[in-house]
């Protein structure tokens, strides 16, 4: 856990300082696939809650999609 | 870029943090019905309303209520020997109601994002409060964003026999990475550190053997840390693949891999249609042993199936369709969308599958239909 904190905020420094400029990869004319659905990384935003839910009923895992799930007597 | 289109991007990065409830900063309403099945008789029925409405240049309200018309989610055991196939429960023949509710507030200017809210839920055996905030920060012309989001309930059980304690706590940190590689790849990385305690277990499980009858009992705390990788490409014009990864571990000693790959593709201007796999395996906790072991004596006791190791597959179809003009003539064709998907799932097979619900493995089916519409 604590080497991957370090890692995040060592990505924080990066972004938040001179380097930053390496990562910009992508000019903002050249942007637009990123506008279609298809493109998102969550392109059917109810089936990713609904299936996260269903997941987190079935198997014994968690987390790693940043998203939050309300407390459910099924778990 | 217009700024129409930056918006969508800006939306399509700050999704992940929140994708159950501040979805993204715009006036809009999604009607939502989802719908599970599976071969152990459970069911659930799940329409719900989202709203996020504008309130001004930089604040948005969001807020969600359902019904979940669940059975089975709670099962009434009753002994049974297990030589004789396990637990004779009452399983799907009662319609329990869950009652989710969310709020919150989203405060979003240049390249900031904040969302904080609550969430409340009640059925009869379960109650259940949160508490959730994330905040997202752009840079590098938005090719990076970085986000953090924490959540912590305060959960109830509602029991029909004592436990040991009748609270559960969960807490979760979210740490997000994105980052455009290049103008049609973008990855993210996800890390999610999980904390829980209380009563942990399913205060329904029972174990039955012929000498002895007891109720499952976990550890009172768990910590679990998930990392996860989410890379989006586009493969050609039409075609865009996704490819998610994901390391799960705790310290009751289960392992997970998760591997999920969507494909998706447009048929036309108004129809994009998808297909996914996904590939789960775990490994057991370090207390879970065969059912025929367990003595009276053992202060933990696992009936759960997820407690053991097993594997499982799913395959779905999506399909998002923006209806034509000439079909919507009363409201603007661009402002409508229609999302379906459809996936089924098995696992592997497990004595305590057989156990809790009489079948060698789960086989199930759930189905969303959302349609959404821009104000």
């Amino acid at each position: 856990m604590n080497r991957t904190v370090l890692c995040l905020g060592l990505l924080c420094l990066i972004a938040l300082t001179g380097c930053a400029e390496k990562l910009i990869m992508v000019q903002p004319y050249e942007m637009e696939h990123f506008a279609q659905d298809k493109m998102r990384f969550t392109p059917l935003d109810a089936r990713a809650a609904f299936e996260e839910h269903i997941y987190s009923i079935r198997e014994a895992s968690a987390g790693g999609s940043s998203g939050f799930q309300g407390g459910c007597g099924c778990r | 870029m217009s700024r129409k289109v930056l918006a969508l991007f800006v939306a399509c990065m700050l999704l992940p943090i929140w994708p159950v409830f501040a979805e993204k900063p715009r006036d809009g309403i999604t009607y939502i019905f989802d719908l599970y099945l599976d071969n152990g008789n459970n069911r659930v029925i799940a329409p719900a309303v989202s709203l996020s409405k504008k309130l001004s240049d930089t604040f948005y309200l969001g807020t969600k209520v359902g019904v979940d018309a669940i059975t089975s989610a709670t099962k009434v055991s009753q002994p049974a020997s297990p030589a004789a196939g396990g637990e004779d429960d009452s399983e799907g023949g009662n319609i329990s109601l869950r009652v989710p509710v969310s709020l919150s507030l989203t405060y979003d200017r240049d390249d900031d994002t904040l969302t904080a809210g609550g969430y409340y839920s009640y059925e009869r055996t379960y109650t259940g409060r949160s508490l959730f905030a994330a905040y997202t920060r752009r840079m590098n012309l938005n090719n990076t964003a970085l986000g953090i989001g924490f959540s912590k309930s305060f959960d109830n059980w509602i029991p029909d026999h004592p436990l040991s304690t009748d609270r559960r706590s969960e807490r979760s940190m979210d740490l997000t990475a994105t980052q455009l590689l290049s103008p049609k790849m973008s990855v993210q990385f996800t890390y999610s550190a999980l904390r829980s305690d209380g009563f942990l277990a399913q205060p329904t499980d029972q174990l039955v053997t012929p000498a002895f009858t007891a109720y499952a009992q976990y550890p009172d705390t768990r910590r679990g840390n998930a990392y996860a990788v989410r890379l989006v490409t586009l493969l050609n014009d039409p075609t865009s693949l996704h490819v998610n990864y994901r390391d799960y571990r705790d310290d009751w000693h289960i392992r997970s891999d998760t591997v999920n790959l969507e494909l998706y593709r447009d048929i036309s201007s108004s129809v994009v249609l998808g297909g996914r796999y996904r590939y789960y395996r775990q490994s057991k906790a370090y207390f879970a042993k065969d059912l025929a072991l367990y003595t009276p004596g053992d202060p933990l006791i696992a009936v759960d199936y997820r407690m053991y190791a097993f594997q499982s597959n799913t395959v779905g179809v999506m399909a998002i369709l923006k209806p034509s003009r000439s079909f919507l003539r009363r409201f603007d064709a661009d402002k409508v969308k229609l999302k379906l998907s459809a996936d089924v799932f098995t696992t592997s097979r497990h004595e305590n599958i057989q156990y809790q619900y009489h079948t060698d493995r789960l086989t199930g089916m759930f189905t969303t239909i959302a349609l959404e519409y821009d104000l």
